[in-house]
């Protein structure tokens, strides 16, 4: 008896330690490593003899250079508009596939919707292109139809890189709040109708206050992907769109000043994480809520 | 005390089936009326087309004499609580009670004073003053109920329609709230329109009740007479616990039911002119040990097979003699009756004014 009691324990224990393993080295060696280490060497710079030293140099260089707070300020306030048009363009969408349509359709369109994600960026990024360009799809059809002479200049504007973000992001908008909406009784929209209330107030008063668990979890994912984006603001932006990951990148493979780098990857971090409690406070949701 | 609901020929038709079908009937102001009749019978879509979330296909819905065609259910002067009480879940109690005064404020041009004192008042009514700030998801079953019922009354509707409000309590508060909801509704005097498949909460609250069938109306009437004088078979089976014995041969003045009972015509009132088909007694009806003298009961003896012990509800399981047909009878707890065992043969008796044949 003794003996089967103290063997059941040990393979207690050892399947505790068999799923904890993978998870702590991921978060040892993926996470937890790499970010110290890029804490420490964004206190770091060379000094006249080629040494590494203490300084806070690399964040005063973010504060004395003009161009990079302003790019930084730039992409703070891009992330957040993308973030709302994400939820402006995601929602409606949402509530025709949960609602509105019947099941059978909602989850074919969900597939639709689930195609560009199997591409990947890169590949709907020059999609985009192809589209937007002076010579692109739409130029095309607008000049053929008579309507524009003169090409529209889109792509490389920060219209064309907001588009991009936008493609690559909304999906993750629409995912969180249909999970939400989903779990919306109809008898909740026919109890506030039955006590006068005009379509707006259903919205306003039921819709969005009960979604808004899905509508947070989705801000935070959009705001994540967007601010911390490469791809879309450096090929549809072009030279100019001044996105902040551009410079943490020039950082790092231009003028390989990795200390720099480091310190600027801290700064985003940073940022977004302030920007993320920021809404959360004032949208008076939780974290733990959020990601339930 | 005028009509304040009339319902005229109501139809409601889907696709393939018939939901509701020549309903009519009309509700005197200040009255409870229920609708009885068991899932699927119509019942839901009736209410849901006086609420005016469905469309009825024919016929007319009148509230205080007007037509209520083509008016949304946000102007109809009816409110409904929901069989899953659909309070809003993101907002307190307090704000779920207000939400229909504040939707309706700039209509009716109401102050925040009224708005506030209309709202203390239902509160205080439905005894949950203290209770306004907490969240309705905090709040026990009976507790969510009455805020459901308070959120509806505090509009002053002409007509409050409930879809089975007491169907998720559990036995013993689905006892309390029926009782409380009967002095609410004596209490403020609105009239309440009430559909439910328990005929316990339909029989106690109402002042008429309908029993609903395949989507139509079976029998109007007040719970006593429903009980005692079905007008169908339909209503004689569903409302109350009854025996229930069918027909096999009647040949001439002596018939049969299939489970070989042998009976006379003449025991037999009848409601309906023709041939019975069926007839059914009450277990309460049956009387233990009959006097002899008694005028026109008829008597007859049964085998007790088991005692369904059931308190104040306590039952015979007996066989009729020389028949198959089994009999239920309820057995009274008192010292008259304490001698009774299984297996004892019993002369029971039944007047004939409480056999009702069809």
């Amino acid at each position: 008896m003794n003996n089967k009691k103290q063997n059941k324990k040990i393979n207690f224990n050892f399947t505790f330690y068999l799923l904890i393993v993978p998870v702590l080295i991921w978060l040892i060696f993926m996470i937890v490593i790499p970010h110290a280490e890029l804490l420490i060497s964004s206190f770091l710079v060379e000094d006249d003899s080629g040494e590494l030293v203490f300084s806070f140099a690399n964040y005063i260089e973010f504060f004395n250079q003009k161009i990079y707070w302003l790019t930084f300020v730039k992409t703070a306030a891009y992330s957040i508009g993308v973030t709302l048009l994400a939820f402006i363009i995601a929602f409606p969408i949402a509530f025709y596939l949960t609602k509105v349509t019947s099941k059978r359709n909602a989850s074919f369109l969900m597939l639709l919707l689930l195609i560009p994600l199997w591409v990947g960026e890169l590949v709907t990024v020059y999609g985009w292109m192809v589209l937007l360009g002076d010579h692109g799809v739409i130029n095309h059809f607008l000049m053929s139809a008579g309507i524009i002479n003169e090409p529209i200049n889109m792509l490389y504007t920060n219209f064309s890189m907001v588009v991009g973000l936008l493609y690559m992001s909304m999906l993750f908008m629409v995912i969180p709040v249909m999970s939400t909406l989903q779990s919306l009784d109809d008898s909740l929209i026919e109890a506030a109708c039955d006590l006068g209330a005009s379509k707006w107030d259903i919205f306003i008063k039921i819709i969005i206050p009960y979604s808004m668990p899905g509508i947070t979890s989705g801000a935070i994912i959009v705001f994540m992907l967007v601010i911390g984006d490469y791809l879309a603001p450096n090929l549809l932006g072009g030279k100019n769109s001044l996105w902040f990951t551009e410079q943490i990148y020039n950082n790092f493979l231009q003028t390989f000043n990795w200390n720099e780098g480091a310190a600027f990857g801290f700064l985003l971090l940073m940022l977004s994480s302030a920007i993320i409690w920021l809404a959360l406070k004032l949208s008076g949701q939780k974290l733990e809520k959020v990601g339930s | 005390m005028g009509k304040i609901l009339e319902i005229k020929n109501l139809s409601k038709y889907f696709d393939d089936f018939t939901a509701v079908k020549n309903v009519d009937f009309s509700v005197e102001e200040g009255g409870f009326f229920s609708i009885l009749g068991s899932s699927g019978c119509g019942k839901t879509t009736l209410l849901r087309i006086i609420a005016g979330f469905q469309q009825q296909s024919e016929g007319e819905v009148i509230i205080r004499g007007q037509s209520m065609k083509g008016i949304p259910p946000e102007k109809r002067p009816v409110n409904i609580v929901f069989q899953n009480l659909a309070l809003f879940p993101m907002m307190n109690v307090r704000e779920n009670v207000a939400f229909g005064l504040n939707r309706i404020r700039k209509r009716q041009k109401l102050k925040t004073a009224d708005i506030n004192s209309k709202i203390n008042e239902m509160l205080e009514r439905v005894g949950l003053n203290g209770y306004e700030k907490k969240k309705v998801t905090d709040l026990s079953g009976g507790q969510r109920q009455r805020v459901a019922i308070a959120r509806s009354l505090v509009m002053n509707p002409s007509i409050l329609l409930l879809d089975e409000p007491l169907g998720a309590l559990d036995r013993k508060l689905r006892e309390h709230m029926k009782v409380e909801l009967k002095l609410l509704q004596k209490e403020i005097g609105t009239t309440f329109v009430y559909i439910t498949h328990d005929q316990s909460e339909a029989l106690v609250m109402s002042d008429q009740v309908a029993v609903m069938h395949d989507g139509q109306f079976e029998q109007i009437d007040t719970p006593r007479n429903l009980y005692k004088n079905p007008r169908t078979s339909f209503v004689a089976g569903f409302v109350g616990d009854t025996n229930r014995f069918e027909l096999a041969s009647t040949e001439g003045d002596s018939l049969m039911t299939k489970g070989g009972w042998k009976l006379s015509r003449s025991d037999l009132t009848m409601t309906s002119p023709g041939t019975p088909e069926v007839f059914f007694i009450r277990p309460e009806a049956l009387i233990i040990n009959p006097d002899s003298s008694m005028n026109d009961v008829d008597q007859f003896e049964v085998m007790i097979k088991t005692i369904l012990f059931d308190g104040s509800n306590t039952k015979l399981s007996t066989i009729v003699n020389d028949s198959r047909e089994e009999l239920l009878i309820s057995l009274p707890q008192n010292a008259q009756f304490d001698g009774i065992e299984e297996g004892h043969t019993l002369n029971v008796g039944v007047h004939r004014n409480d056999v009702k044949c069809f």
